[in-house]
């Protein structure tokens, strides 16, 4: 102990020395340096030092047992297994659909050729809000941003010769239809002729996320709560061993790291308590979390992801009382966008690349990408193919998969991911200050937080404070023409015909018995899971079912909007 | 046919248009108020403030609702604050609104507080007044209750209801900085929250300890502006102030003498902005000012050293008097 | 006699007070339309709006091209700004620009978000006064608005 002092003492006083008579003179021939507090999404949000010394481990009283530990024990900041296979780190996700369930298959076939180890069904707006593509709301909106799916025969003919089981996962956003997306999965598999355990489905089903930045929401908040929870209850009860909620932070990016990840964090605790009220046990639900994570830049990256792990473990234990090592093990989804620019498009290319490596390091478990045409319109075939390679090229091509959590002890990483973990506990005391995650959603916390960094990013980069190349600094007179993607126009009217038909030759009489099942158990406090599940297998449409969620729970209403 | 006469038809663009000439203050400002003078207390103006956050929009919204109804229309004054360091401002109080975008019986204009020159509160009650000459049945004025100037036009109102909501320090503040001495009725919005019993009971010692009229004891009023509940109550408060004040001849008092008090503060603008211009150009005062700004003669002095300068006087008459002729021939044309 | 006297007054007095009049501020309707629900964008750029000194009337989301059009009327603003992130723009904008005609108004709209390049020039066709896609600077927006002419005043009635 004495001697551990001493020596630090002495790297103290040679750090003085150093910086008197090398660091102070270099500095000022290098001029006054770039502003450090760097305002990117997910990027550091305070300035760092120069340099990182076992000073540094020293004022955050570092303990390698209590603070890291190893891979797959607690407080598992080095990842939740002991382990990865080198040669599937992780698994590499795409996000994808557009236009008709036909044209999605292609597209999913193809992705899957190309060696996409999971298909994250990309649904359109009207999809997501609820409403089929014959709503007046859909116009102008179907197959548009993503698939247009309204009944179990889209989902036949979006997985036609594609088996569930065929990929390692297969997913959805789903995050205000969660019950139904479920519903739809479950259905699919029986038509496949599989059972839920020989697949697994990872559903986004973060209702909050939706109030909080993406308003996708179409009932009130609390009422959507329950029915996310609903399928959280129902995973637990069947012991699925699905992916059945993800905390997001990534939505909250633009508010900072921190602050994003308290807000995952405040929503995981909102569902958690819904649940436990139920009669649940931690144990008996918290593996099916997961953290979709927001952090792109390599060292804020790698150190936040460490720094969420711990206080999850922590969470899990002390304050639910775990005991189970699989409920305090987070898991980790992560997609990279990087501040991905529509000028010089193919820039994008590497910007996502640093970012998707950024995961990698960090040990992420499920990653996705964009395409670099990502901000001008759906990908090219080719743009989703690079976004396929890029981590076959990480996963294959680099040292990366060998060696878990390269970063630990770190003098910098390790003194990064103890300051990001108080930074974000902070942010996480103050929301619970507010009631939790729902009341600072309805007091505009969020999205205040999110505009506060956004507006501090806009000015940055109008002023050139923050270089955005190829935008504000290196841009070109002509932009550079990519190839984009082209929507059939017919996506429409094709949409309408599939439904009138399928309204015409399902079984009338039992959709609306099924209907009536679904509005019946809503309006108790029972699992919602059952009768969404018996009315989907009816090929009720979501749109139907969302009408009866609608009719019991009220709309929501944008008057709401929460601030400005 | 011209833009007041297409206003007096229904015709919402010329309304807007209107609106707008009060928003910028242009110069045939008096020329559009003369013209409505007949028909500006056709209506009746229900004014709004309270502190940001305490739930006015959405009140006021269900209010709109409230009045469309019972069959009858409403124009909107929603006045939100001008950035003092932009000029710029957000308005931001139609996203509550939005309901009634498409009802014609409904018109709603968001206005910025703007610069401090005391034209705001003349351009906020001016368009509430345009919007009861075109035809309105209520016009709602919403402020945020903050500083003097929005209270004056608050005050504009035949009916003000100050909107508190509980477990916050504005309630306190709000009765600290004598926003509750303009409250023709109370309201404790977002009343499921905790605190609201403690906030009624506050209020209601209060008022009993200071009533401020004989005919008319200041109510309280429970609501959730965003579940509707209170609405009803609240407009049947406002009804029952707009009965009283008619019943003891308060309303017709009323407006008699905010018609004398605009008068007044228009004279007193005016020959305040005719002393200031002289300041540019007028030696004589210069000097005087000067002497002042030096120290070498104390205000009082001064100021009687100009009222007792007849030339200087007669030089301000002049200024005043040219001004009106150029104002004349701007109106005539 | 009085009377006279009095309306000549009156116009005197607002007339000099009225001197300092902020009649060049520009008024900017914002808005999303459909069922586009990124807002975070549009709400950064009001606050940049405000911030360059417009003012700025947001309208909230999943608004029509008839309560875009009703709003923009009401509130006489110089210019409507559409953010659109969901690739429904082919859609929303030229029924906005139907709807103005079928009000016989003419504001100038500007567009803003994810516009592949080839849908620029439609949007043009169809009467849209500017396109500003995705990473545009946002003072490049506040510079177009600054400049459009301004619309408030008796002679456009």
């Amino acid at each position: 102990m004495l001697e551990n002092k001493k020596k630090l003492d002495e790297i103290k006083s040679k750090k003085d020395n150093w910086e008197q008579e090398l660091l102070t003179p270099a500095l000022e021939k290098v001029g006054p340096k770039r502003q450090q507090g760097v305002v990117g999404i997910g990027h550091l949000e305070d300035p760092v030092k120069e340099i990182y010394t076992p000073l540094d481990l020293e004022e955050i009283d570092f303990d390698y047992l209590k603070d890291v530990g190893f891979p797959g024990e607690y407080p598992f900041v080095r990842g939740s297994e002991p382990t990865k296979d080198p040669g599937n780190p992780w698994i590499n996700r795409v996000y994808a659909g557009s236009g008709t369930p036909e044209d999605s298959n292609k597209r999913f076939k193809f992705l899957l050729k190309e060696g996409a180890e999971e298909i994250v069904v990309a649904a359109d707006l009207p999809t997501q809000i609820g409403y089929d593509a014959d709503h007046s709301m859909s116009v102008g909106e179907v197959g548009t941003v993503g698939v247009s799916l309204s009944t179990l025969r889209d989902w036949e003919i979006l997985f036609d010769g594609i088996p569930l089981n065929s990929m390692k996962r297969v997913g959805i956003l789903g995050n205000t239809i969660g019950p139904i997306a479920f519903a739809f999965f479950i259905a699919l598999g029986e038509k496949q002729g599989l059972s839920p355990d020989e697949y697994v489905v990872h559903l986004q089903n973060d209702a909050l996320k939706e109030y909080g930045a993406r308003n996708t929401q179409f009932i009130p908040i609390r009422p959507a709560v329950r029915l996310a929870t609903d399928v959280v209850r129902y995973c637990a009860e069947k012991r699925m061993n699905w992916n059945a909620i993800n905390a997001c932070a990534a939505h909250y990016g633009g508010a900072g790291t921190t602050a994003a990840h308290a807000f995952a964090f405040a929503a995981a605790i909102t569902y958690i308590d819904y649940i436990v009220d139920k009669g649940l046990h931690i144990d008996d639900f918290a593996y099916l979390f997961n953290i979709f994570t927001i952090g792109e830049t390599t060292f804020t990256g790698v150190s936040v992801i460490r720094a969420v792990r711990k206080i999850w473990a922590r969470m899990m234990k002390e304050r639910y009382g775990a005991k189970d090592p699989r409920s305090m093990a987070i898991k980790m989804t992560a997609y990279t966008v990087a501040e991905a620019s529509a000028q010089q498009p193919l820039n994008n290319i590497v910007r996502i690349a640093l970012g998707t490596q950024t995961y990698a390091l960090a040990g992420v478990d499920y990653i996705f990408n964009a395409s670099y045409d990502e901000g001008l319109s759906i990908p090219t075939e080719e743009a989703a193919r690079v976004c396929i390679r890029t981590q076959q090229i990480l996963a294959k091509e680099t040292e990366i998969p060998f060696v878990i959590d390269p970063f630990a002890g770190s003098y910098f990483v390790e003194s990064l991911t103890a300051k990001l973990e108080k930074d974000i506990l902070h942010y996480l005391e103050e929301i619970e200050e507010m009631g939790g995650a729902i009341d600072a959603i309805e007091g505009g916390y969020f999205q205040k937080k999110v505009v506060e960094q956004g507006m501090n990013r806009t000015i940055g980069y109008a002023t050139g404070d923050k270089p955005h190349v190829g935008v504000n600094c290196h841009a070109v007179d002509q932009e550079p023409q990519i190839p984009l993607f082209t929507q059939d126009s017919g996506v429409a009217k094709k949409r309408l015909e599939s439904i009138k038909k399928i309204k015409q030759e399902r079984d009338n009489t039992k959709v609306t018995q099924c209907l009536n099942k679904v509005r019946q158990v809503a309006q108790t406090d029972e699992n919602i899971v059952p009768a969404v599940l018996d009315a989907v297998r009816a090929y009720a449409t979501l749109g139907e079912i969302c009408d009866v969620w609608r009719d019991v729970f009220g709309t929501f209403e944008f008057t709401k909007s929460y601030s400005i | 046919m011209d833009i007041v006469d297409k206003m007096f038809q229904g015709d919402r663009l010329a309304l807007a248009r209107l609106l707008s000439i009060l928003e910028n203050n242009t110069p045939e400002v008096p020329l559009v108020m003369s013209r409505i003078q007949q028909n500006q207390d056709n209506g009746y103006y229900i004014g709004f403030t309270g502190a940001p956050g305490s739930g006015k929009s959405t009140l006021v919204d269900k209010m709109i609702l409230q009045i469309r109804n019972n069959n009858l229309e409403v124009g909107v004054v929603a006045i939100d604050p001008t950035s003092p360091f932009s000029g710029g401002a957000i308005l931001g109080d139609r996203i509550r609104m939005q309901n009634h975008a498409l009802d014609p019986g409904v018109f709603i204009r968001s206005l910025a507080t703007r610069g401090s020159l005391g034209g705001l509160s003349r351009a906020a009650k001016n368009t509430a007044r345009i919007l009861n000459a075109s035809g309105k049945d209520y016009c709602i004025i919403e402020t945020v209750g903050v500083g003097q100037v929005e209270i004056d036009i608050v005050d504009t109102a035949d009916t003000t209801v100050v909107v508190l909501m509980p477990d916050t320090g504005d309630s306190i503040q709000a009765i600290k900085a004598g926003i509750m001495e303009i409250a023709d009725i109370i309201v404790v919005n977002k009343a499921d929250l905790k605190g609201t019993d403690q906030l009624i009971a506050d209020l209601m010692l209060m008022l009993h300890e200071n009533q401020r009229h004989s005919w008319w004891q200041v109510p309280v009023i429970a609501t959730q502006a965003d579940k509707n509940i209170g609405i009803k109550e609240l407009f049947e408060k406002i009804e029952e102030h707009k009965e009283v004040l008619k019943d003891t001849g308060m309303l017709v008092a009323k407006r008699k003498e905010q018609r004398v008090s605009e008068f007044m503060e228009i004279i007193e603008q005016t020959l305040l902005d005719v002393i200031l211009e002289s300041q540019k150009d007028d030696s004589e005062f210069c000097e005087i000012i000067n002497n002042v700004m030096a120290g070498l003669i104390d205000p009082y002095s001064a100021a009687k050293k100009v009222f007792g300068n007849e030339n200087l006087i007669k030089r301000w008459m002049m200024r005043l008097s040219s001004e009106i002729l150029i104002e004349r021939r701007r109106v005539d044309a | 006699m009085y009377g006279v006297m009095f309306l000549a007054l009156l116009s005197s007095l607002k007339a000099i007070a009225y001197k300092e009049a902020q009649m060049d501020t520009k008024k900017v309707l914002m808005t999303k339309m459909g069922l586009d629900g990124h807002d975070f964008g549009v709400k950064i750029l009001c606050q940049m709006y405000r911030n360059a000194g417009f003012e700025v009337v947001y309208t909230g989301q999943r608004q029509t091209a008839e309560m875009v059009v009703a709003a923009a009327i009401e509130e006489d603003v110089d210019v409507i700004g559409i953010s659109t992130l969901s690739g429904a723009h082919m859609h929303s904008v030229p029924l906005t620009m139907e709807e103005q005609k079928k009000q016989n108004i003419d504001i100038p709209v500007i567009v803003g978000g994810t516009i592949p390049p080839a849908d620029v020039e439609k949007l043009k066709k169809v009467g849209v006064a500017e396109v500003f896609p995705t990473g545009t600077d946002a003072n490049m927006s506040i510079e177009f608005i600054k400049k459009l002419p301004n619309r408030k005043s008796l002679k456009r009635g």
